[in-house]
């Protein structure tokens, strides 16, 4: 092909690319914006991933069809060329006997040669430009959609936003919180957290200015203090690997201490509890048994519990510090020989004495080690009521002080034998919850201030509501209405309902 | 293949022209000179005529692409326009043995072809010989065929066709170039035998000789008050003619231009389903293949003396008028609308698409 045409091919191919590149820029403009437009109108999600990706494959596949459409054969261009420059078909010919040999066509060739060699190749007209122009803009238009339509989505309104401030009063209930816990009888390291986690959240409320902050950082303290108070005052563990493959004796042991009520200790239900202990670890076999027999059949069952004891202290991981570990620990200490030189575990003082070699003193012994049990668990398991109540007070405090309700405890139930079904007929709650007017049943075991003792928690309040219903009577003027009316509202606070009976 | 020199034969080598009655043609040398002196020659016969015969350029230019085509030529107009006087100066510009032949009404086919005659030879002996009749030249100026009988016209037909004459049996070759040029007055029509389709089919062109405009009379009448006779002189002979012949039988045709002007000629039928709907409504008869033939062989003449090396679009539109206009026949439609054979051509080559 001669030189002068070949500058046309080439004003021709450019011509091709650029408008393929215009319709490739177009289709991509084109699919990226109506993905866009999709998921602003809710069609579908809003994903610029896949815009991109649509755009690009879009751009490649309109580059390549117009690319291809547009492609000319050298027919083809000759003839538009002759039309165009008025060439008389001088290019058309050449093209077509391009591969005749013989003087006319080699004539021919280089007068249609001649006819291109002053013409510039910008002077070929550019097709329909025009269109592919129009392309492009639609696209742009539709990526331009895209992107400024709004979201139909349903804009929620932010929500508005309430100013807070921690007041006096609420700085100073935290303050005496503290304080309460640093003087409470509550175990460590449960005490230092609880007092960390009360600080924390002074420190926080102080810094906060609206609400949302406000309950942020008071969702947290409570996690913290619940979470401390419940690993305080938890048995579930030592209960759990109790539980798990245990005689019925050690089951009913269980079932009793997981008995309470509420938030704390149901001494009195633990007591009648483990008071049906008693027998199953005394001779309940043939009475025409010797000595022999039963004390080999009661030893057999104090070295079963001991050893069970000794396994669930060990699998519990509760804390050595831990009163009921102690507690138990020194029931389970014998673990020594007996008199035929066989290692034995034994609950302490049965073994020790070989002067044991009756029944009856065995029943003695058994029966003395139930009361020393008693106490010891009895003492262990006020530990850890002073943990729990503790821990339940400060709760309870933060629940007034800032107008929170803070969920209940929830005790595990290891088995629904043992977990006292008689419990919920009580009209007091299960889960010793802060705030749900049942916190302390009639029968929960508080100490008494003055007395240092025990008593039952609504023997305890009926004795003092009393004095203060006296202190508040209207003839009695040591008080103003207004400071009656506080110590009134307090008593109010700390009556949470329960049935008396 | 040199470049220098090209054998061919004529007839195949003008590969859209099979029928063409032309001759073979020997080996020619074709360098470029060749092309060269094509538009030299054409423009010497042009510059010639232009001594004895005023105006008419354009029925110059058609004789002369048909005399180099091979093709026969009718010429039509009154008395007086210069047609007899332009193919005189034609036969002596070619330096072509030229033979005029007046059609008459009692004119006998042997008058134009010749006939045996008895003569005494040397030895005293009677013996039959043929006398050429005036058909045997290279031009033959057939004035006013129109008023010869049919019979005495089929005569022209074999000659024009085949170049060769036929008597007793026996056939008497014409030395190549012929060309025939035939007159008609188509004021005269009393007493005149139109020429039938297969005679008319044999012309090439039909080429009306318009009355001259008032500048070209002017010029006719000083030309002629200073002399009658045709000053032209000869520029060219037969061997050139023929070279030329060969030399415009090579000119490439693009395909889509050749589908044009088959198109043309094809759209010249009603009966067809495709032609256009001024043929379907005018036309009674189309053209003949010859007219195909005839188109292609003289737009390549045409193509070479415009200077160009190939034939092209406007080639075919020129052309297509004297080609076409004594192959077709209009219909009442036509008559009734006023519309002239060639008003009806105009708008069948307008309604053909070009390219393909």
């Amino acid at each position: 092909m001669g030189e002068h045409f070949r500058r046309f091919k080439d004003e021709a191919f450019i011509i091709r690319t650029v408008k393929s590149a215009l319709w490739a820029l177009g289709a991509a403009a084109f699919g990226s914006g109506t993905i866009l437009l999709l998921g602003k109108l809710e069609l579908m999600p809003i994903l610029v991933w896949l815009a991109i990706l649509v755009g690009c494959a879009s751009c490649a596949c309109g580059f390549l069809l117009a690319f291809l459409l547009l492609r000319t054969s050298d027919r083809q261009l000759a003839v538009r060329l002759d039309e165009e420059l008025m060439l008389d078909e001088r290019l058309e010919t050449m093209v077509e006997y391009i591969n005749e040999t013989g003087a006319i066509y080699e004539l021919q060739r280089r007068d249609a040669e001649a006819a291109l060699a002053d013409i510039p190749a910008r002077r070929m007209r550019k097709g329909r430009v025009w269109i592919p122009i129009i392309a492009l803009l639609v696209g742009v238009a539709m990526l331009v959609s895209g992107i400024l339509v709004p979201d139909m989505r349903e804009v929620e309104p932010p929500p508005e936003v309430v100013p807070f401030e921690l007041s006096v009063i609420q700085r100073a209930g935290i303050n005496e919180l503290i304080s309460y816990v640093d003087t409470s009888p509550m175990d460590e390291p449960y005490k230092t957290e609880i007092k960390d986690d009360l600080t924390s959240l002074l420190s926080a409320l102080e810094l906060a200015t609206t609400l949302p902050e406000m309950q942020t950082a008071l969702a947290k303290a409570i996690t913290d203090i619940t979470e401390s108070t419940r690993e305080s005052s938890s048995l579930k563990e030592i209960l759990e690997a109790l539980w798990d493959g245990a005689d019925e004796p050690t089951k009913q042991l269980v079932a009793s201490l997981n008995s309470s009520k509420g938030t704390t200790y149901d001494w009195g239900t633990f007591a009648e509890e483990y008071e049906k202990l008693l027998p199953l670890y005394l001779y309940r076999g043939e009475p025409e048994a010797t000595d022999e027999e039963k004390l080999t059949d009661v030893r057999w069952l104090l070295e079963s519990l001991s050893m069970r004891i000794k396994g669930a202290l060990n699998a519990s991981g509760i804390p050595e510090t831990d009163s009921l570990h102690s507690a138990l620990t020194e029931l389970c200490l014998f673990d020594g020989l007996n008199k035929d030189g066989e290692r034995v575990l034994g609950i302490d003082g049965i073994y020790t004495s070989e002067a044991i070699d009756s029944y009856a003193e065995l029943e003695a012994a058994v029966r003395a080690m139930h009361e020393a049990l008693a106490d010891r668990l009895f003492s262990a398991s006020l530990g850890l009521k002073e943990n729990s109540d503790t821990g339940e007070f400060v709760l309870r405090k933060l629940s007034v002080l800032f107008g929170v309700e803070i969920p209940p405890f929830e005790r595990p139930d290891l088995d629904d034998e043992g977990s006292g079904e008689e419990d919920k007929e009580d009209g007091t709650s299960q889960g010793g919850g802060i705030g749900g007017g049942n916190e302390y049943g009639s029968r929960d075991l508080v100490l008494d201030p003055i007395t240092g003792r025990y008593v039952e928690y609504g023997t305890l309040y009926a004795a003092y509501n009393a004095i203060v219903n006296d202190r508040t009577a209207p003839g009695y003027t040591l008080y103003t209405e207004e400071q009656k009316k506080i110590i009134k509202d307090y008593f109010d606070l700390l009556y949470t309902g329960f049935d008396d009976n | 293949m040199n470049d220098q020199e090209m054998i061919f034969n004529a007839p195949e080598a003008v590969e859209d022209t099979p029928a063409m009655p032309a001759g073979e043609c020997e080996a020619v040398s074709l360098p470029t000179s060749e092309v060269e002196r094509f538009s030299e020659r054409v423009g010497a016969v042009k510059a010639e005529l232009a001594k004895d015969v005023v105006g008419q350029s354009d029925i110059i230019e058609n004789v002369i692409i048909a005399i180099i085509s091979g093709g026969n030529v009718l010429l039509e107009g009154v008395p007086g326009v210069g047609k007899t006087r332009l193919v005189r100066s034609l036969g002596k510009v070619l330096s072509l043995p030229f033979s005029r032949i007046q059609f008459t009404p009692d004119l006998m086919p042997s008058d134009v072809t010749g006939t045996n005659v008895v003569e005494k030879d040397e030895s005293g002996r009677l013996v039959t010989k043929f006398r050429e009749g005036p058909i045997f030249a290279n031009l033959v100026l057939a004035d006013e065929i129109n008023r010869a009988t049919p019979k005495t016209q089929s005569a022209m037909l074999e000659v024009m066709q085949e170049h060769k004459v036929t008597v007793n049996n026996v056939s008497y070759k014409i030395d190549e170039p012929f060309f025939v040029l035939a007159t008609e007055n188509p004021i005269e029509q009393d007493g005149t035998y139109p020429l039938p389709e297969a005679q008319m089919d044999r012309f090439m062109f039909k080429l009306i000789v318009k009355f001259p405009s008032k500048e070209e009379l002017v010029g006719i009448v000083r030309m002629t008050q200073v002399t009658m006779a045709e000053t032209a002189e000869a520029v060219i002979g037969g061997e050139d003619i023929l070279a030329m012949r060969a030399l415009a039988a090579t000119v490439p045709v693009a395909d889509e231009v050749l589908s044009y002007a088959v198109n043309i000629v094809s759209n010249t039928h009603p009966e067809l389903d495709l032609s256009p709907a001024s043929a379907k409504k005018y036309v009674k008869y189309g053209a003949s293949p010859r007219a195909a033939q005839g188109l292609i062989t003289a737009a390549k003449v045409r193509a070479l003396m415009k200077g160009r090396f190939n034939v092209s679009y406007e080639d075919v539109i020129a052309l297509a008028t004297p080609i076409l206009r004594h192959r077709i026949k209009v219909n009442y439609a036509a008559v009734n609308d006023k519309l002239t054979t060639d008003d009806v051509i105009s708008m069948i080559v307008k309604e053909t698409p070009k390219g393909r």
